[in-house]
């Protein structure tokens, strides 16, 4: 009987592609219903100035995305149930097709998280130019309203969608398993839902732009009562809720698949002592998304009921408290802003080492710093709630954790610095973006310090200087980090050389738009113009003309990276196994790798840094450092 | 992936964990869910606590709800716990290798998971009724709106209720595979899984029966 | 350059920002005048964590950019070349984690000290109170000892310490005066408490002229459509002034009539009719719908008086009422009522109460 049922579903689900369609279709429509009613039941309907082509696109968009999502959920169940799934490929489908498919492959996986969330940091940028035309001269050229709106979604987008899938969805599923030397992750199918969770989760927050109303507008953080206030004005905020509920699962998938992976799927003599850094770094970021985000998760939950049904959990008058949220959302959003890190500083821990031609210095110690991080990120949480109604007794115990945590970042960078001394050391785009990350992070590490202490963050919470710090850790950090890792990484995923004069004028130009934006910014912040403000008091004018000069020429830089991208499609030259002279699995290979990543399984008998010696690797081109047979 | 080229990497790897990738990506993912649930109990727990107002809103309306609802829901405490009991069992015979017994404590299984829901529902009935009768809160799910407590718990148990019809339709799957004779005294590792998440709902519910109904 | 050189060439750079930070000692660069007895405290601590950054930041970077050079390959470095073999440096590591660690803990320990002169979140006796609450989008500002209530400004007496207990409304905001240095969320359901002691009144020469109107207050938490618009200002007087500003604001608050009061005493329910006291008098225009009624009338063509706005018609009407006599009513019968008759609070009171009707 069950298995005429089953023969029945997936002829009935293969038969024609229209009937997969349809059925898509019919989810979408019953959950497209049941949002819109959930939604317009607090009372808000479209008003006559309101763009219905754009809410019509906006639903959808919505409709696409819970449709894209029921689908991935109904595959996933019939794959629990053994049932033969017609739509993921029968044998792997070949070329660009592949990339739009539900493909087990890490690597494809991916590339697939690679241009995903790549297209939302142009998108997440467009943003921040937004805020930035604003706040180029005092006065309003905008609404503040739709100013709220511009720095929410650039803060959610660059966080949510570019950082966190880019560091781990993408370098993390197509390196990390090529480092430990195996052929794929533990559960290939569980890394496909992954990726195919972010993009409904995506879709979800682009359809907020087209809903009456606009997109959530209480910014990243969405403190209530305001955020729930701000769901009155439309479904944009419920849309963002809902988004970002979805794009955690991803994320938590995502994390317990790489524990698993790198605890138990390690080949012959990769050690732990003998995993490259950016493993370790993944590792542990891993940990911090599998515990941290669930508790966003929940915090989501307490949000969508509050705004949907109208629960008085945020609302003192009824017996609620905002701080709940607080606490609930910095419990992760600490870690968050650690899961953007890490993997960052996994990152220059191999390019450093590469292009100085020697070994990491102090291996060890970046080990268990980077471990070190991990379990104090998730004591010092309320250090964002200084200023909150905070219970008063907490304020010190939270400085004391969070001076501490300051400690393994230092030890980190002086590691880095040992690295360089004493190398030989190639100055390509790749070593410039890390050896910029080192400097750019001690800047953003210290206004992290200083903020650290009670007395002085009373004055600065909330201000500039926050801004400043956070994009200093962020952009100096985590997107240049991402920059590194694209200039080294591009031509192991992609097959392709990126051309390094571009690359060297996309690293001064961002350089100097990157410092010329965000230093100014301590300074405004100090001096008194407070984080979130559509205009300022006149006196702030000219450092604010100066901060959007800056963002603009960052801005307009990154187009030089797209250009080097498209450019090296095109007509870059062939990449070889190994350009760059590392020493790391994955270079052990050829570029790219083949489905099963190595030709045969490897055994492991040198330090991932040894150049003492010589790997046996296929020749390499002129330009790039050589050591070969 | 050619299974044989899995096999062939898999036979030259390092020891890992000792633990299956499965069971170790099952209490992974648990982890997970335990900060899930901890976060939703401690908002319950503070909202209980309610510092701001003179009247603890959330205790004024659990004491009449609670009074009357105790039995029912100790009850269902009590059959949650048995269902948890009845996968180690079942884990056990079919270790000693023993079918029928294997189906029939998961299917006992299965029937404490369904009671629980039920119960579960007849409770919510019962909190909508009393909010109802006595603090004149609209019936049902609205009546999360005026009282907090109704919120919390509705949002509480309503979650975990979740859970455990996630878990019974996982249960349904392995049930389906038990009566195909798929598992065998030295392969029931679905049944462990199952049993893993099993174990930890019956967890969640004790904690949130104590905040909620206990102290 | 040797490393000694390097060293030094660092420790000269460092030695010139830090006198360059003594030598500025109020940093106008960063922070703007400190206008409260916190401040001080508070700036010397920021200035201590400045000293210690560019000490670190230039060690740092000087080490890097002098690395980044040195080291460079090399043009005679054939591809084989490699850096020296070294792995880690035990004492080095130990060294380097206790120094980052030794300036933490004095940090902390500066940090603690601070916090403790801060008095956060505590009643002080013998502070002057002041309630707080934040709305959507302005202040109020309640004197609980005096009564005095102050939308959207608050006037504070120097050398007097204050108490704020900060509230919020319907959405949270936050309290901050950057020249005072401290911040306070304000919390729908909580009240948190933050002292201070004002130094000197705004307008002190010592400001050099900066804040006419006072010390600006700006809303610091997300509010809404109109956070950066939530800009207050709070005027800081002299002891002489700021008892002055108390007394007038009491005799105001004891004094402030009522505007039916005033109209029923003054005598109008005699010639005119307003139903919401009962007048029904019919010698003079009626005071119904007067507030769209003295829209149209300084509109209307045949208006004779000077008055542009309605309030101000109404204020005519009393103090002048000859300027403009209404069509069809005589005129002459409603004499002027000066000043003597009808104080300037009364006629306040009344004219708000007559646009309300």
């Amino acid at each position: 009987m069950a298995k005429t049922v089953r023969t029945f579903l997936s002829q009935f689900l293969g038969r024609i592609p229209t009937m997969r369609l349809g059925v898509g279709v019919v989810a979408a429509l019953v959950l497209m219903s049941l949002t819109i009613s959930i939604t317009y039941a607090q009372g808000e309907v479209p008003t006559q100035e309101q763009n219905m082509a754009g809410a019509v696109l906006g639903i959808f968009l919505a409709l696409v995305g819970l449709g894209m999502l029921t689908v991935v959920l109904i595959g996933f169940v019939l794959w629990a149930t053994q049932t033969k799934i017609p739509f993921l490929p029968q044998g792997e489908p070949q070329g660009i097709a592949r990339y739009f498919s539900f493909s087990t492959d890490h690597k494809v996986i991916g590339i697939q998280y690679f241009w995903t969330s790549f297209a939302f940091f142009i998108l997440g940028g467009i943003m921040a130019l937004l805020v930035r035309w604003e706040l180029a001269l005092p006065g309003l050229f905008f609404t503040t309203t739709q100013y709220n709106q511009f720095f929410t979604m650039h803060g959610t987008i660059m966080i949510f969608f570019f950082i966190i899938p880019m560091l781990t969805g993408a370098f993390g599923n197509y390196i990390m398993p090529l480092q430990i030397g195996t052929f794929d992750m533990a559960f290939p199918k569980l890394n496909t839902l992954s990726f195919w969770l972010l993009v409904p989760g995506g879709l979800l927050m682009l359809a907020s732009y087209f809903v009456p109303g606009g997109t959530a507008q209480a910014g990243w953080t969405a403190y209530p009562p305001l955020s729930i206030l701000a769901s009155k004005q439309g479904p944009g905020q419920l849309l963002w809720g809902i988004s970002l509920f979805i794009a955690g699962w991803s994320s938590i998938v995502g994390g317990m698949n790489f524990l698993v992976t790198i605890m138990n799927m390690r080949t012959k003599g990769m050690s732990y002592f003998r995993m490259p850094l950016f493993t370790w770094n993944i590792a542990v970021t891993a940990v911090l998304q599998v515990l941290g985000t669930a508790s966003f998760a929940a915090g989501l939950v307490l949000q969508v009921m509050a705004m949907t049904f109208d629960f008085p959990f945020f609302d003192p008058v009824r017996g609620g408290s905002p701080l709940l949220w607080q606490h609930v959302f910095w419990f992760y959003s600490h870690p968050a802003v650690y899961i953007m890190i890490l993997p960052a500083f996994g990152i220059i821990s191999e390019t450093i080492p590469v292009f100085s031609r020697k070994p990491l210095f102090g291996y060890r110690a970046l080990v268990f710093a980077t471990c070190g991080i991990g379990v104090l990120s998730f004591v010092v949480w309320a250090h964002h709630m200084f200023t909150s109604a905070l219970l008063p007794q907490l304020r010190l115990p939270f400085m004391l954790t969070t001076m501490l945590i300051a400690i393994p970042s230092g030890v980190k960078i002086f590691n880095w610095l040992g690295t360089m001394a004493f190398g030989k050391l190639t100055l390509n785009t790749s070593m410039l973006f890390s050896l910029a990350l080192v400097s750019m992070f001690v800047i953003g590490g210290i206004s992290g310090v200083m903020m650290g202490s009670i007395p002085v963050d009373i004055h600065l919470h909330d201000t500039y200087f926050v801004v400043a710090h956070i994009h200093y850790v962020l952009f100096g950090g985590s997107a240049f980090a991402i920059f590194a890792g694209i200039y080294y990484w591009f031509p192991k995923m992609f097959g392709k050389m990126l051309d390094e004069r571009m690359g060297i004028w996309h690293f001064w130009l961002s350089f100097i738009g990157f410092n010329l934006a965000f230093l100014p910014m301590h300074a405004v912040g100090a001096l008194g113009m407070p984080r979130r403000y559509a205009d300022y008091a006149p006196e702030f004018t000219e450092l604010n003309f100066v901060i959007t000069v800056g963002a603009f020429l960052l801005g307009f830089a990154q187009l030089i990276l797209v250009a080097n991208m498209a450019y090296a499609f095109a007509k870059g030259k062939q990449a070889v196994d190994n350009p760059w002279g590392a020493r790391t699995l994955e270079w052990m290979t050829s570029s790219p790798p083949p489905h099963h990543n190595f030709e045969e399984p490897l055994t492991v008998e040198h330090d991932p840094y040894d150049y003492e010696w010589n790997p046996p690797y296929k020749p390499l081109p002129e330009t790039a450092p050589a050591v070969g047979d | 992936m050619d299974i044989t080229v899995a096999r062939k990497f898999r036979a030259n790897q390092e020891p890992g964990t000792g633990i299956s990738n499965d069971k170790l990506g099952m209490w992974i993912f648990l982890a997970s869910e335990v900060i899930f649930f901890a976060a939703l109990i401690s908002v319950v727990v503070a909202l209980s606590l309610n510092p701001n107002e003179e009247v603890n809103l959330f205790r004024e309306h659990r004491e009449p709800y609670a009074r009357k609802a105790i039995i029912l829901a100790t009850t269902n405490t009590f059959v949650l716990i048995l269902s948890s009991v009845f996968v180690v069992s079942a884990i056990d015979a079919i270790q000693k290798g023993n079918q029928r017994m294997m189906k029939v404590w998961l299917w006992l299984t299965l029937i404490g998971g369904a009671a629980f829901l039920y119960n579960q529902g007849q409770e919510w009935a019962e909190l909508s009724h009393i909010l109802h009768e006595e603090f004149g809160f609209a019936e049902g799910f609205a009546g999360g709106t005026e009282s907090l407590f109704a919120a919390a718990f509705y949002t509480a148990t309503g979650f975990h209720g979740l859970h455990v019809a996630i878990g019974v339709a996982l249960l349904l799957y392995v049930l389906v595979r038990a009566h195909r004779g798929d598992f065998t005294a030295r392969r029931y590792n679905a049944i462990e899984m199952f049993g893993l998440y099993w174990h930890f709902v019956d967890l969640v519910w004790i904690i949130l029966f104590t905040i909620l109904y206990l102290i | 350059m040797t490393l000694g050189r390097v060293l030094a060439l660092l420790s000269f750079i460092t030695a010139v920002a830090v006198a360059l930070i003594y030598l500025w000692p109020d940093m106008p660069w960063i922070l703007p005048v400190g206008a409260s007895a916190e401040a001080k405290g508070i700036d010397d601590l920021f200035r201590i964590m400045m000293v210690i950054s560019a000490a670190i930041f230039i060690f740092v970077q000087g080490f890097l950019i002098y690395f980044a050079l040195i080291f460079r390959r090399k043009p005679e470095d054939g591809p084989d070349a490699v850096g020296r073999n070294l792995h880690g440096d035990n004492r080095l590591e130990i060294a380097w984690t206790i120094a980052p660690a030794l300036i933490v803990i004095v940090l902390t320990i500066f940090s603690v000290r601070e916090l403790e002169n801060l008095r956060l979140n505590e009643t002080v006796p013998g502070a002057h109170n002041v309630d707080v609450v934040g709305y959507q989008f302005a202040w109020d500002f309640t004197h609980p000892e005096t009564g005095i209530y102050e939308p959207n400004m608050l006037t504070l007496e120097a050398g007097q310490e204050v108490t704020l207990a900060i509230t919020g409304r319907e959405v949270g905001h936050a309290f901050w005066v950057p020249e005072f240095r401290l911040k306070q969320d304000a919390t729908p359901g909580y009240i948190r408490r933050i002292t201070f002691t004002p130094i000197l009144p705004h307008n002190d020469p010592f400001f050099q002229g900066k804040y006419p109107n006072g010390f600006p207050l700006r809303c610091a938490e997300l509010c809404g459509a109109g956070h950066s618009e939530m800009v207050a200002n709070v005027r800081v007087l002299s002891s002489e002034e700021y008892a002055a500003w108390e007394a007038e604001e009491i005799v105001k608050m004891n004094s402030a009539p009522d505007g039916a009061s005033v109209y029923q005493a003054k005598g109008c329910i005699g010639c005119h009719q307003l139903d919401a006291v009962g007048a029904v008098g019919a010698v003079g225009p009626t005071h119904n719908g007067m507030g769209a009624t003295a829209e149209a009338r300084i509109a209307a063509p045949d208006y004779t008086g000077t008055a542009t706005t309605a309030e101000e018609y109404i204020i005519e009407s009393i103090r002048n009422p000859g300027a403009y006599i209404v069509p069809n009513y005589p005129a002459g019968v409603m004499q002027p009522y000066p000043p003597e008759q009808i104080n300037d609070a009364e006629l306040d009171a009344l004219v708000q109460f007559l646009l309300e009707q």
